[in-house]
């Protein structure tokens, strides 16, 4: 009941023609980015923070919340109508959203796009109020050992999900990310590590710099390399643009099951909004009653897949503020974005500051509106967006990227070091090794270091705790069985296990045939 | 990413040279730890010195590159959405496979490739040059409008000469390189109080 009242006090707070200004300006600012091939809600929440910093911390949050919202919501707008997902979260939308588009419904499927991505962003808030607090609480509870086997755990589990065919890969650009952090002054005697005489490594190398890097000059890269895509059905566009409420009313609980899953998949560290969506479709799928529509133009596919990614953007922010675990790569520069308008996430701020998650959640509830009216009433005039030449747009892109970074520090070796994040990072996705690990072990990197140390001058040198308080034990194991269900001889002994079981269970060959 | 992906030759001995790079970081990570100073002077717990988790991350990458180097190729390349675009949180967005191939964006041909290559090392040139470069040599406002002019020039002059004017291509790229790099420049200058490069 307490919380319920904060959440409103929090929505009554924002209700200001000051703060509706930013929520419109920003939510419409992230569903341009979004919408724009190449340009990812990481890069347009690393870029928008470098120009934030001289605006107020509540302000500030503000806006970039709005355009991860809008960011992830607008790139179904390049999905549908290009078949090029405008982020990568987007990827599932083209699946049916194209098809659809293809047979003269590219408004009805943005119709219903924007209809999915904002009930599914309301499903993730109701459990964003929900389960924030708690776990807050219960994090009180951690000291070094369960830190140590938090940030292990999420670097484990991150790469074991990004990673795709080969979690090993996902493993090392963790472990990558994790070197990164070492550089720089240690967080326990603040000695300076690896800073090989460069004056710039002795402060460390920043995450702002690079996640511009890794994300933008990286993307700038790789949308230079691929094919110019032919906008071929802005025509369609001109159709209906408002949802029926008969399709939404038949969708309920294609919603609420996709809305769940995206938000439980935002909580896994460092995992995201695209899995969100995928792991939304394939349960809409298996959950149909014509899963062969799938892939030709679904309804219920296309409104999983944008329920499924729009839901993780409040999940992701779950672990973001309650242990300072970002669930996605825009969360995770949110974290750095709140650090630099002095608000410490973590499980002391339910203590330090108890109403700023509501105030997160409200501010979603806001961008979630934005993007229903812009989503709806702008349809036609995002269509003309995406004409934009790369030619044009991706040599500003990396001016931002230059310029960005700059001036959060006036260094120029943020510079120096976003060229290199953005080299490294092209030539490890063209090599199939995803950032998102990259990112959070960069992330984490200084918080497994001090409680690791931490930990072990407190039992004496002994590793003991780390493997009896119950929390340790208990991420121990998560992360040892993610471990071992990368092997492939053990997925194929599992595999065989179920079989077996599956066969005990059935019913004789022939009995039901 | 199997648009523009290498194909599985190719990929393995990605992978080979990969694990040595990495396997030579990891002993570099491990000796760096090793050779660490202790702090022996300022009486810190033994377990504490700041070499360790270095040592052990130096290890475990190590480690990773031997497993990748082991199993280089062993992978099947990455294909479909559940293993491609679903998978992988930040691939680039564009490159995720179309839904119906048949119908979808065009993949990468062979003779479009090496125009890729072309359009990706220009454009990655062009870039650090600026960054590292042209940006701290001249005024910011200057070494903006050089690179963008040089962009849209450079990146759009075949495609006019096909179809368009030149001169009308380079009457744009001047516009732009002189409007954008203004408004860049006094946003962060004027707007931030930022001091430009």
């Amino acid at each position: 009941m307490e919380g319920l009242a904060a959440f409103g006090a929090a929505l009554l707070a924002l209700a200001t023609p000051t703060a509706l200004f930013h929520v419109a300006w920003s939510t419409l600012l992230g569903i341009v980015v979004g919408s724009l091939p190449g340009l990812t809600a990481t890069m347009g929440v690393a870029l928008l923070t470098t120009l934030t910093y001289q605006l107020d911390a509540d302000t500030a949050i503000l806006v970039l919340i709005c355009l991860y919202v809008g960011a992830i919501y607008g790139g179904s707008r390049s999905a549908i109508l290009l078949n090029i997902p405008g982020t990568p979260a987007s990827a599932a939308t083209a699946l049916d959203g194209y098809p659809l588009a293809r047979a003269g419904r590219a408004g009805e499927a943005m119709a219903i796009a924007t209809t999915g991505s904002a009930l599914g962003t309301l499903v993730g808030i109701v459990l964003l109020v929900m389960l924030a607090p708690p776990l807050a609480d219960a994090a009180l509870g951690f000291g070094s050992f369960e830190y140590f086997w938090l940030a292990v755990f999420g670097i484990v589990i991150s790469g074991r999900l990004t990673g795709g065919a080969s979690p090993l890969k996902g493993y090392i650009a963790g472990v990558l990310g994790l070197m990164v952090a070492m550089v720089g002054a240690d967080g326990i005697h603040a000695h300076v590590r690896f800073e090989m005489g460069i004056d710039g490594m002795s402060g460390g190398i920043g995450l702002i710099p690079a996640m511009v890097g890794a994300f933008g000059f990286a993307e700038v890269l790789t949308v230079m390399f691929r094919p110019r895509a032919a906008l071929d059905h802005q025509g369609d566009a001109r159709q209906r643009v408002l949802p029926r409420f008969a399709v939404v009313f038949a969708n309920r609980v294609n919603v609420l099951r996709s809305g769940v899953i995206g938000t439980l998949v935002g909580i896994i560290p460092g995992v995201g909004e695209d899995i969100g969506a995928w792991a939304s479709y394939a349960a809409a799928r298996r959950a149909s009653k014509r899963p062969q529509e799938y892939g030709q133009g679904s309804i219920e596919g296309l409104t999983a897949a944008e329920t499924g990614n729009s839901a993780v953007v409040p999940g992701a922010l779950i672990p973001a503020l309650t242990l300072a675990v970002p669930g996605s790569a825009p969360a995770a520069v949110l974290i750095a974005a709140l650090y630099i308008h002095g608000i410490r996430p973590g499980p002391m701020i339910m203590i330090e500051q108890p109403d700023f998650i509501y105030s997160v959640a409200a501010m979603l509830v806001f961008a979630t509106l934005a993007i229903l009216v812009f989503g709806l009433s702008l349809t036609r005039a995002f269509v003309q967006i995406l004409r934009v030449p790369r030619e044009t747009l991706m040599p500003i892109v990396f001016v931002l990227c230059v310029i960005g970074p700059y001036a959060l520090t006036q260094r120029t070796f943020d510079i120096a070091v976003m060229v290199a994040f953005g080299l490294i990072g092209f030539a490890l996705r063209r090599m199939d090794y995803p950032m998102a690990p990259l990112v959070l072990g960069i992330i984490l990197g200084d918080l497994l270091d001090k409680s690791l140390r931490r930990g072990l001058t407190l039992s004496d040198g002994s590793l003991e705790p780390f493997f009896t308080r119950p929390v340790s034990l208990l991420f121990a194991l998560l992360t040892l069985a993610a471990v071992l269900a990368s092997v492939p001889a053990v997925r194929r002994l599992g595999a065989r296990l179920t079989q077996r079981l599956v066969r005990r269970g059935s019913p004789p060959a022939g009995g039901d045939a | 990413m199997s648009a523009m992906g290498p194909d599985t030759g190719n990929a393995a001995r990605n992978d080979r040279i990969t694990a040595v790079v990495l396997f030579a970081l990891g002993l570099a990570m491990l000796a760096g730890g090793v050779f660490m100073d202790r702090l022996e002077v300022r009486r810190i717990h033994p377990a504490s010195i700041p070499g360790l988790v270095p040592m052990l991350l130096g290890v475990t990458l190590a480690l990773c590159a031997v497993i990748l180097y082991r199993g280089a190729g062993a992978v099947a390349p990455r294909d479909g959405p559940s293993d491609d675009a679903s998978l992988s949180a930040d691939a680039p967005s564009g490159s995720v496979p179309p839904a119906n191939p048949a119908s979808g964006a065009p993949p990468v041909h062979a003779g479009r490739e090496a125009d890729s290559w072309g359009r990706l090392i220009g454009a990655g040139l062009w870039s650090v040059v600026y960054a590292l470069l042209l940006v701290g040599t001249f005024p910011f406002a200057i070494a903006t409008a050089i690179y963008l002019f040089g962009f849209v020039a450079g990146f759009g002059w075949r495609a006019a000469g096909e179809g368009g004017s030149r001169a009308a291509l380079l009457v744009k790229a001047g516009v732009l390189a002189i409007v954008a790099s203004a408004a860049i420049a006094t946003l962060f200058s004027e707007g931030f109080l930022v001091r430009l490069p």
